[in-house]
């Protein structure tokens, strides 16, 4: 039989050969498995808009929210100040170095 | 509803009858693609078993304007694409022995290839970036226009691709003992 370069030829011709490639039921068998016992970091989620926005919100209330409270012990100076007051100071004498409530302990007001 | 959307439904719910039923509609289509691109039947099976999870997987991912064939087969295409990639670094560093194994293999101009010449062995034969449009233009009978959406590609380019790879196709073909009819009708004329 003579064959001609007439593109429905060729593809019929194509087709005809390629009649025996088939997708066996073992194969089939085996996609449905893998489906079946899907791990979960391979499924895919359908996150809705309204909760993607929701989250997508939270997260990124959450730095603004630090930063204002960070903000507010900041500008409370009373704490620090405090602090600061209570802090010891370090006093060189005679060649050493002492800590200054080492120095006052049992030299309170009242023994004055 | 039409019988492809109420099967996408069907899957979007996690439906696994509907796999089963997708692969009995273009299990051997997909096979048969991946067979013509990748020129390898085992790595086809594997190719064609990942679509199909891909598309239980990522079936939330397809528009609602495109096909469920064309998205199978676009898929089918880009899987294929990425075994190819894996395969020319496999060359790379495996150089020598493939270079003998082409030396063995019947080739166009070969002395065996006017024999063994099949239509399948001489699209396989042909460069990746022709063999693609002429197995989605001659196997799947794809439009250009639908060609160009498959592989992301301007119309114009596959035009001009799926130009070059039928001159070469019909040159194998020829060889392979293929005739052009316009050619030999005027030889039986004179």
């Amino acid at each position: 039989m003579r064959r001609y370069l007439k593109d429905n030829q060729i593809r019929k011709a194509l087709n005809d050969e390629m009649d025996d490639v088939r997708l066996s039921e073992a194969q089939m068998e085996r996609v449905l498995k893998h489906a079946k016992h899907m791990p979960w970091w391979e499924i895919e989620l359908r996150i809705p808009w309204s909760a993607a926005a929701a989250a997508l919100l939270l997260i990124a209330a959450i730095p603004i929210a630090v930063w204002l409270h960070l903000d507010q012990v900041e500008g409370e100076p009373s704490i620090l100040a405090q602090q600061e007051t209570k802090q010891d100071s370090l006093i060189a004498m005679g060649g050493g170095l002492y800590l200054e409530s080492e120095l006052l302990e049992g030299w309170s007001d009242s023994d004055d | 509803m039409g019988a492809e959307q109420e099967m996408i439904d069907r899957l979007r719910s996690g439906d696994e009858s509907a796999l089963r039923q997708l692969m009995e509609r273009y299990g051997n289509e997909v096979l048969r693609t991946a067979v013509l691109l990748l020129r390898d039947r085992h790595l086809a099976e594997d190719v064609s078993q990942d679509v199909f999870i891909d598309v239980y997987r990522k079936i939330n991912q397809l528009k609602a304007d495109r096909s469920l064939r064309a998205w199978l087969i676009a898929m089918t295409v880009n899987r294929c694409r990425e075994r190819m990639r894996r395969a020319s670094w496999k060359r790379l560093l495996f150089r020598e022995r493939l270079e003998e194994e082409a030396g063995a293999a019947i080739g166009p101009g070969s002395e065996g290839w006017a024999v063994s010449a099949t239509i399948q062995s001489i699209i396989m034969a042909l460069p990746l970036r022709y063999r693609e449009v002429i197995v989605l233009h001659y196997y799947q009978d794809m439009a250009i226009a639908d060609i160009a959406e498959t592989l992301d590609e301007p119309e114009g380019t596959i035009k001009s691709k799926l130009q070059r790879g039928r001159k070469l196709l019909k040159t194998s073909l020829v060889e392979g003992g293929w005739r052009d009819e316009a050619l030999f009708e005027g030889q039986s004329n004179s």
